[in-house]
Order: C-alpha cells, then structure tokens, then sequence
C-alpha cells in the first residue's frame, strides 16, 4: 500500500506494509465545517458508520471561527435550515441582537451526537493510504497520539483541498492570469451602539499553502485591527475571529468540472451533484488583468451582481482517476472565476449534504461515487430539499438581503429591446445580449453612433459593437478616453463599472498603434493631477475605496498599451518607453498617490501585482 | 534543515518575549492566533498597579488598560501590532508531531500546509496549552449574580469584573474534563433556562478553554514545561519571556 504525503511542499510517496488500523468507518470526513459538517451528519443519517476529523478544536468552519455566521446569497434549502431554526431559539439570550455564533455551534454539534457521528477535534491528517487509484485510508495526529484511521470513502471537507494535495491528482491554484487569489477577511464581531455588527473589509491576498507568508499575513491583519474604534461598552471589539476568511484554494482536476463559461451560458451537465446560486463574487478590483471572457461579462457587460443558478456537476467533486475519495466546500474541480460563485455558506451546507447523502449511497451500492443510482439520489435529496433549493429563475438581479428587488434577467432579447436598453444608464444585458448573439444586430447598431444621438446612447452603442469585436466602435471609445468619462454604469447594487474603464478596455483589443499615444499620458505622473480624480464616488453606485477611478483608469491602460504592442508587434518599442515608468521609485509614488502612502493596504497589493503583471509582459 | 537556538511550542505573550530577546529562535504554534491564551478566552486577566515596560506602555498608549484590567479582546491585535516590526519568526497553523534527542540537539517534527519539515534546535520549550480542559469564560452584559442560578452538578461558577464596567466575565469551571463543543451546548442550554434570574445577558462565549493547574518544569528529555497563566499578568509573561531568553543564552 502507498502512503500519500507532502513534504516541504511538495507531493510525496512511500511503500508502507498495511497498518494496523486503529479505527475503522464507512464515511471518514476530513473538516468538520461549513460543508463537512452536514456531510458528517447526513452520511450518518443515512446510516453509514462516520468518523469526522477536525483541525481546531471547535467545529463549524468558516461560520463559526471565521464569523461568517450571516448568508451571502446561496440557495435556501436543506437541513441547515433546521439548525438555524434551533439556533435562533438562542437568540434571545445573547446581549446586542442577532444569531449568536455559538448557538449554531452548539446545534450543529448536536445533530452530530445525534446522528451518531464520531467526532475528533484537534487533529489533522498526515497523509493517505492508497492502493492502486483507490483511497483506503487516512493517519491522524490527534490529541491522543497517532492513529491509522480506515474507511470506504473519505470526503475532504478541508474546503483549501489539504487532502486532495496529496493525491496523484493535478491542482492549480488562483487566477489564470497570474497566478493570484481573490483577498481574504479577518472578520471582526463588534459592538456599535450597543448593536451587534461585523468588520469585513479585505484584509490582501494569501497563499495559505506558504506558511510563513501566510502567518505574515494573518498578524498582520490582526495588528491592524487596532484601529478600530473602542470607546465604551456599547462602541467595542468583542472578538477578532481565530480563523482567517479564505475564500479561495486549490481546485482541482476531476472526472467532470464545472467552467465560468458553463456558469454564464447556462449549460447544465448530464449528472447533477446540486445547485448553488450566488454572483461571481470575486472580490478585487484589478479586473485590467482579468481574462477577456470574465471583462466581458463583469466590466463591459456591468453585469457583476447578476446572481446565477449554477448546476454543479457529480463528477466536479471526484478527483480524475481515483476512487474512495471526494470533495465538499469550495475545493472542487472548476476554474478559478466559478469557484467565486460556489463557495457562499448557504450552498456549502447544502453541498455537504448531498455529498454526504450521495457518498454513503455508495457505500451501500458498493460502487463508484460517479456511478450511483442517480433517481435514487434525487428521490433522497428531494426529501430533504438540499439537491435543488428553493427554485430562483437562471440569472436574476437581487440582493442577499432583500434591500433590492428581485428581477429576474433574460438576454433572449429582441432588437428593439436591445436598442431600447442600450440608451438607458442599465445597458448591461443589452450589452451581454449583443455579445451572446450572431452579430446580426450590427448594422443596427451603427447608426447610433451618429452625434445626433445623446452622449450616453454613443457610448453604450459602442460598447456593444465592440463586445462583438466592431471596429465601428472606435470613434466612440476614444472621445470617451479624451474626455476621461467618469460616468458609471447602473443596474448593479455596487460594483458598478466607469464607463472610461469600459472604453479603455475595449480600446485595447481593437485599437490602433495610434491609440497607444492616445492611452500613455493616463500613466503620466501628472495625470493623477486632474481634478476629475478628486470627484466623490457615490457608494450607492460603486462601494470603491479611495482613488477607485485613477486605478481603474490606470490599470487598464497600462495593460491596454501592453495589448495593443501585442498585436501590433511594436512591443520592443513600447518596452522601452513603459518600463522607465515603471521603476520601483516610479511604481511606489503611483502606489502613494492611490493610497495615501499605505504600501500594505489591499489596494496597494492590488496595484503592484497589476505593475508586477505589465512588467512581466513586457519583458517576456 | 533549518536551525536554532530554540523552538518554542506555544504562542503568546511569553513566547514573544522570549522570541524577541533571543538571537535565533522559531515557535510553533497550531491555531491561527498569536495569543489563543488570553485573547479569545475573555479571561478578566489584570495589569499589576506600578506596572512599567514598552509593552505596558504600548497596550496604555492604545487604550486598552484602564486601572489594572486589560482589554482582552484586542491584547492579541496589540500583541501582534508591537511584534511585527522585530520579525519574529513565527509559524501559526503548525503542529509539532514530534521531538526527538539528536546528541546535544532536538530535532523537530513539524506539520502543517507544507506537509512534514523538521527543524533543529538547542533547547525546545513546550508553552502550549495543557490539555485537561475543564473551565469555559462567557463575556457578559450586566453583573452576573450568580446566587440566583440554579445548582448543576456537571459544574462549578464564578463571576468575575471584565474590562468595561457594565460587563463581567462568568466562568463555568466543570467537574470533568470536557471539550469545548460539548461544554458551550452544555453552557448555552442551562443558560437558555435559567439565565433571566441573574440579570445578566451574554455576549460571546470563548473559544478556548484552559485548566486551573497545568504542569510546569522540565520533562526527562530537559524540554521545558511553561505554563503562561501561571506567569501572572500577561506583562509578566512576556517579561519572564525576555528573562528567561537571557538565561538559556547564557547556557
């Protein structure tokens, strides 16, 4: 049999005798959080023998020690509905108002006992047992020394994927463009008014697979917590939480995986696992280096908080090749900008309990996890309403708390539709409309160009002529790069595009050599000098840190110019007038001047990886 | 394989002040927080009266001393505020899966999201935790009169005054060892029942849990037992930290 481990980072493996297992179960669940939770609980409700192992000594995950205890869309369904239904029988108890984390701690534990889950706190896994492509088992360091723990199926509920890493399975990590991860949160439970309430802000990137960078980072953000106001009893940190809030690890490569494409043309596989539903909530604003098709659909389109329902594929939680194992919580076989959207803790819960349903049905069908009896699986998870939720339409504009009404959002549109939209300040599924179709719509299109028409109608004609790769849109885009237009588009909640960051944008894949002088003076040092950048963001439209516009503006066009260089074959040339602007010295007053002189602030990070980006391009 | 003077196992106020007084030293440390001692356990530790460091100092300067009490929620935020800029070296979310005799040395058995490393050292301490848990901290609105709450036979209370006047820490010290899990649901469900007789209103129970008399000295392979609550204040500690760094150095 073959011990699976890591070693300083890197995936090893050792011949090993067969041990001598000390324990043995049907179900072993590695993590005992937001997802392994309810896989723990439903695979013993379903009558599997279930040991669950978890690192810290409280359970619960990222609810719980992270804090994340509230619901950022994800679909409603399940049993988790029952232990918030029995946690808010807490409710009253606790000073200051609200759900009471320990509440739902103390709920969910108990359907653990209840169920006949054996739980072991404060332990972690060393490595895996594994004999041909099937997984037979797991060691533990647990409080009471080392144990060699056997099972028929384990399901790693890690949610950073810590036991697929040792699997003899390809993973990949971050963005595809360079590598990075969205940021993470060191929430904050405080005291304001005597009201309960939490601190989010985004804290940078990690790499919690470094530690020593990833513990740089974690002290970091906690020493920063030191800023917040604590005046008195009712204005006061309560607590910072001991778990930091990842929200993106490895994936991996799996038996089926699910694509941001899939997620925004609807396509829906043969064998669905369940059915999540959020907004691609990648959070960071260095959309200049994001891939085209996701710019597309969050910056041209304007279209970042249009919620999707995502059917997530059987085979998106089977490592490719290996059996005995699978995956619940947001570690799964999907590329980086739909894992995003497949993480909320509402659709996590749910997801742990098909996945606990599904792994103890095969089991007991002694076969394959893809290879289930799928009408017995939906006739199950029916019965507990986790498989599909409480149906919403395909994509639909909302808000996760009801502040917003729901609509639901179609890009089946007419022309006369798409023309009517596209002279609103919502243009947006028109926009995605004219993207999706068979370019037909053109010659329509052109005609609104004329000056006749108002400023914004131009404009937005011309985003979607260029969405559709039209260089009749050129004119348009660059009047508006001249005149820096600083207006947003509307239709989302927050996160609202400029529309000189969509022109810009645009300009870079259809412009021409000429347009590169047109884009150099947004990276002059005294561009930063115009008064449009002092203009105040309204939140309502665009919840933006401080210098939103000037980032914008400037990382697109650097990155602009780098594509235009591109595809123009003049990038020799552009080389060497770009990267004098981009010394360090030069590199740290742009970063100044966005952010007050905060170097470690999110948004600095933000900056220097797009210059770290351009730089690179440029020198490759 | 990396070296050092010493490896602490355990983070918090001593191992800081150790790190920082010592030329080459590493801690080990398995949850995520800096401090998991004090910070998340809201214990109502004080600052003795005449207290006078740059720690003392730097915790007034923030707020977060009033008398002799300390803001426990932020000690861990303060902690690390005053520790970044010396770069001591740290790994949080590590285990340590063994220590084992190499001549005059101890070699290491780390674990963590890098898989298996082992490190060298010339003295190891041990300043994690015990294990015998039994004591849970509840942070709570209005002062707790305790009298008026039932008998329980699974565990003992005791109130005690928290950092801002209107709130006390209430701790529920159980007659056997317990976990954390099942003491909170424990906790919370005799609460549930009884807690509008006594006036008060929890805020947030705490995460961690600690014993009344952990162990302390050296163990038969001379790895150094140190128990952080009984250091004193958590000042004390990180002074006692930076004194002993001094001794070992001079060994």
């Amino acid at each position: 049999m073959r011990f699976h481990t890591l070693e300083n980072g890197i995936r090893v493996t050792k011949e090993k005798a067969t041990p001598d297992f000390s324990l043995n179960c049907e179900i072993l669940c590695i993590g005992a959080g937001a997802s392994g939770c309810y896989a723990a609980i439903a695979a013993a409700r379903e009558g599997a023998d279930v040991i669950a192992v978890e690192k810290d000594e409280n359970i619960g995950g990222m609810p719980i020690n992270g804090q994340v205890l509230g619901y950022y869309y994800g679909e409603s369904g399940g049993s988790y509905r029952m232990i918030d239904f029995l946690a808010s029988s807490f409710d009253k108890l606790f000073y200051g108002g609200g759900k009471r984390i320990e509440a739902k701690q103390a709920c969910i534990y108990n359907a653990m006992i209840e169920n006949g889950v054996n739980l072991i706190t404060g332990s972690v896994i060393l490595g895996l047992y594994i004999e041909g492509s099937r997984v037979f088992g797991a060691k533990a360091l647990t409080p009471h020394g080392i144990l060699d723990i056997s099972c028929k199926m384990l399901i790693d509920a890690t949610s950073d994927g810590h036991i697929v890493r040792m699997c003899p399975v390809r993973t990949m990590f971050g963005r595809s463009t360079d590598g990075k991860t969205v940021p993470f949160t060191n929430r904050v439970d405080l005291l304001a008014k005597g009201k309960y309430t939490q601190y989010n802000d985004d804290d940078g990137i990690c790499d919690q697979y470094a530690p020593v960078s990833y513990t740089e980072k974690i002290m970091y953000a906690h020493a920063k917590k030191l800023t917040l106001k604590t005046t008195d009893s009712d204005n006061r940190v309560i607590s910072i939480a001991p778990m930091a809030g990842v929200r993106e690890g490895i994936r991996y490569e799996g038996e089926d995986t699910l694509t941001y494409s899939d997620i925004i043309t609807a396509n829906s596989p043969e064998k669905v696992l369940f059915y999540a539903r959020s907004d691609i909530d990648k959070h960071g604003s260095d959309t200049a280096i994001d891939e085209e098709l996701y710019q597309n659909w969050w910056v041209i389109s304007n279209l970042s908080t249009v919620t999707a329902r995502i059917p997530v594929p059987l085979g998106a939680v089977v490592p490719k090749g290996l059996d005995g194992i699978v995956t619940a919580g947001r570690c799964l076989s999907i590329d980086s900008y739909a894992s995003s959207a497949v993480r909320m803790n509402r659709d996590m819960h749910r997801m742990g309990e098909c996945i606990g349903i599904a792994a103890a049905q095969a089991v007991r069908e002694n076969c394959r996890f893809t290879e289930i009896n799928m009408e017995k699986y939906y006739s199950t998870t029916a019965e507990y309403n986790c498989r599909i939720g409480n149906l919403h339409d395909t994509f639909a504009f909302d808000s996760p708390n009801g502040t917003a009404p729901y609509r639901a959002v179609s890009f089946d549109l007419t022309d006369e539709r798409i023309i009517e939209l596209l002279s609103t300040d919502s243009p947006g599924e028109a926009i995605w409309a004219c993207y999706a179709s068979d370019g037909h719509i053109t010659e329509k299109l052109i005609p609104l160009l004329s000056p006749d028409n108002s400023a914004a109608l131009r404009r937005h004609a011309a985003f979607a002529l260029g969405i559709m790769g039209k260089r009749e849109a050129l004119p348009v885009l660059r009047e508006t790069i001249s005149e820096r237009c600083t207006e947003f588009l509307h239709g989302c909640r927050r996160s609202n595009q400029l529309e000189g960051t969509v022109a810009i944008c645009l300009l870079g894949r259809l412009g021409d050599p000429t347009d590169i002088e047109l884009l150099l003076p947004i990276l002059s040092a005294e561009e930063h000098d115009r008064p449009l950048y002092r203009l105040p963001v309204d939140p309502l439209v665009n919840k933006s840190s401080h210098g939103y516009t000037y980032f914008q503006f400037y990382t697109h066009a650097l990155m602009a110019i780098i594509k235009l260089a591109r595809i123009h074959s003049v990038t020799q040339e552009i080389s060497e007038r770009l990267l004098p602007l981009l010394t360090p010295e030069k590199r740290n007053a742009t970063v100044d001047t966005i952010t007050n002189s905060d170097r470690k602030s999110p948004i600095a990070e933000l900056l220097y990886g797009v210059i770290e980006k351009a730089i690179s391009e440029l020198e490759s | 394989m990396r070296s050092y003077d010493t490896v602490i196992l355990g983070s918090g106020f001593f191992s800081f002040g150790y790190a920082l007084n010592s030329e080459s030293c590493l801690i080990v440390e398995r949850t995520q927080l800096a401090d998991p001692n004090f910070s998340g356990t809201f214990n109502g530790f004080h600052a003795a009266n005449g207290e006078s460091s740059p720690l003392f100092d730097f915790f007034t300067e923030n707020g977060l001393i009033k008398g002799t009490s300390v803001n426990a929620p932020l000690a861990e935020s303060a902690l690390c505020a005053y520790t970044v800029p010396y770069k001591p070296e740290i790994l949080l979310g590590t285990d340590c899966v063994s220590v084992s005799q190499n001549g005059l040395r101890y070699d290491i058995t780390l674990f963590n999201s890098e898989g298996f490393s082992t490190v060298s050292a010339k003295h190891v301490i041990n300043a994690r935790p015990p294990s015998d848990r039994r004591s849970l901290n509840l942070l709570c609105r209005g002062v707790a009169n305790i009298q008026a709450l039932p008998y329980s036979d699974k565990f003992s209370l005791s109130v005690s005054p928290a950092f801002y006047p209107e709130e006390s820490i209430l701790t529920f010290r159980f007659n056997s060892e317990t976990d954390v899990n099942s003491a909170k649901r424990e906790v919370l469900t005799y609460l549930r029942q009884n807690a509008p007789l006594a006036g008060f209103a929890p805020i947030r129970a705490a995460y961690l849990m600690f014993s009344e008399n952990p162990p302390t000295g050296s163990d038969r392979y001379g790895i150094r037992r140190i128990n952080e609550l009984a250091l004193g204040s958590i000042f004390d500690a990180f002074r006692k930290g930076q004194q002993f760094a001094s001794e070992v150095d001079k060994t």
